[in-house]
């Protein structure tokens, strides 16, 4: 299962209803939403949409009937097991070590503010603001303490710059931590803190 | 020593402002209150000043600014002392013995003051710190930066602490795992040897750790000293190998060479 249909499903799951109407759509053979909005005591439109979500998510059939008046939809169940499983490692980048040569070092004239940890070796955070006028945003982003050693010793603007593998090196952050690096970079990188060359 | 000045002037007036304020002061109550009171409120101002060179005797152990307390208290006596004497000459009771300290210490005192032992040298570490450097550009940025790694034992370092502090080189803040040493300006070390400035944070500081790591700090203010845009990535590692230097000195029992180093540059002792 792709996480974004397993957040969908989760979000169903968590429902304060959903395990009651899960009982119904168990021991019913079929159902409609307004039958279980008033077996539920919910209002309809919260059943139908709970319903048509499970529908698309192929977990409820839903089957238009016709008995002399106007068509309405019928549910049921089409399988009595939920099986959610969600492989994290579709996450990890690729080929991590591929990233730790490219070059990089602080933007000029970035205006970021670098907050220094209280032992004086690292930084805690980076503030950056965003945007113009009344739409300038303050974002700041708490780092690691590995994120915060490379920033520390990430090569000012202008200077030579360093492939991530040696400023980690000089940092003294060991490469387990490469991937935690490379996605403060990138993420610093798209915000204009840092320059990759 | 030949070399060109890379830092701007100090603003005069940082020095004369106090002897300007006395004798503006002086002339302003002796025209409305008379010369009697006139020597009353500039004999207080000047045992009043006393107060701030006893404070950084106290806080540098710099015995230069005892030599200054005890001059200006007993320029505060001789004032003091005179107005009845003005009046009677029968009434002089101490001042020739005042005059006589007030005479010797002014001797002393200008005598520390040449030889710039009463001048905060943050200037002159800018300057043996961009000494180095040649490259320009636009390249400030307000972040520290590590400058590379020194042994030393904490013995080492608190006889390095006294020397830097003694020979106003920097004011040191004391951390759990470093020393930081602020640059300072004559004129900017008020607040810290008040103690109202309990924070270096922002200011150009270079702090050193017991594991010998050394990182340095230049604000956009001092950055600005510099007469021109230096290349601030060489001039952060130059001021780290500048106290690099002076902790190898110091190590090797060979201070005065420091204090000889900035003396050669020749800058003002007053500025």
């Amino acid at each position: 299962m792709d996480y974004k249909t397993a957040a969908q499903l989760s979000a169903y799951l968590s429902k304060d209803y959903s395990e009651d109407f899960f009982k119904l759509l168990v021991n019913y053979q079929d159902i409609s939403a307004s039958e279980a909005a008033s077996r539920l005591s919910m209002h309809i439109r919260t059943a139908q949409d709970f319903l048509d979500g499970l529908t698309a998510l192929g977990i409820v059939n839903k089957t238009e009937v016709h008995e002399k008046k106007r068509p309405y939809f019928r549910y049921n169940l089409t399988t009595e097991k939920i099986m959610l499983e969600v492989d994290l490692n579709e996450f990890a980048k690729e080929n991590p070590g591929e990233g730790l040569a490219r070059l990089v070092r602080e933007m000029k004239n970035v205006g970021a503010n670098f907050t220094v940890a209280r032992s004086g070796n690292y930084f805690s955070a980076v503030t950056i603001w965003e945007g113009d006028g009344r739409e300038r945003k303050v974002h700041k982003i708490s780092l690691t303490t590995p994120q915060g050693k490379f920033l520390f010793h990430l090569p000012f603007p202008q200077a030579r710059p360093l492939s991530i593998a040696d400023v980690m090196e000089n940092a003294g952050v060991e490469p387990d931590y490469s991937t935690e690096i490379q996605d403060i970079v990138d993420e610093l990188a798209r915000l204009g803190v840092i320059e990759i060359v | 020593m030949i070399f060109e000045r890379k830092t701007k002037d100090q603003n005069f007036l940082k020095v004369v402002w106090f002897p300007i304020g006395v004798i503006l002061t002086f002339f302003v109550v002796a025209s409305t209150a008379g010369f009697g009171p006139a020597f009353y409120v500039i004999g207080g101002m000047f045992l009043l000043a006393s107060v701030m060179p006893f404070i950084t005797f106290w806080r540098t152990r710099n015995a230069g600014f005892l030599a200054v307390a005890m001059y200006l208290v007993f320029i505060g006596l001789v004032c003091i002392s005179a107005p009845p004497a003005i009046k009677d000459k029968s009434e002089v009771g101490l001042i020739p013995l005042f005059l006589v300290g007030m005479y010797g210490l002014m001797l002393v005192v200008a005598y520390l003051g040449f030889n710039r032992k009463l001048k905060w040298r943050g200037q002159e570490v800018f300057e043996l710190a961009a000494m180095s450097v040649e490259d320009t550009g636009d390249s400030f940025t307000a972040r520290p930066r590590p400058t590379g790694q020194v042994p030393i034992s904490k013995t080492e370092m608190i006889r390095f602490v006294d020397f830097i502090t003694t020979n106003l080189i920097a004011f040191a803040f004391r951390e759990d795992n470093r020393i930081v040493f602020v640059l300072t300006l004559p004129g900017n070390d008020i607040p810290y040897l008040l103690g109202i400035k309990k924070d270096y944070l922002e200011d150009t500081w270079v702090a050193i750790d017991y594991d010998g790591n050394v990182s340095v700090n230049i604000t956009q203010e001092d950055y600005l000293l510099f007469k021109q845009d230096l290349d601030f990535d060489q001039l952060c590692q130059s001021l780290g190998n500048v106290f690099i230097e002076f902790l190898e000195l110091s190590k090797n029992g060979r201070e005065s060479q420091i204090i000889d180093r900035m003396n050669a540059l020749r800058l003002n002792p007053f500025l």
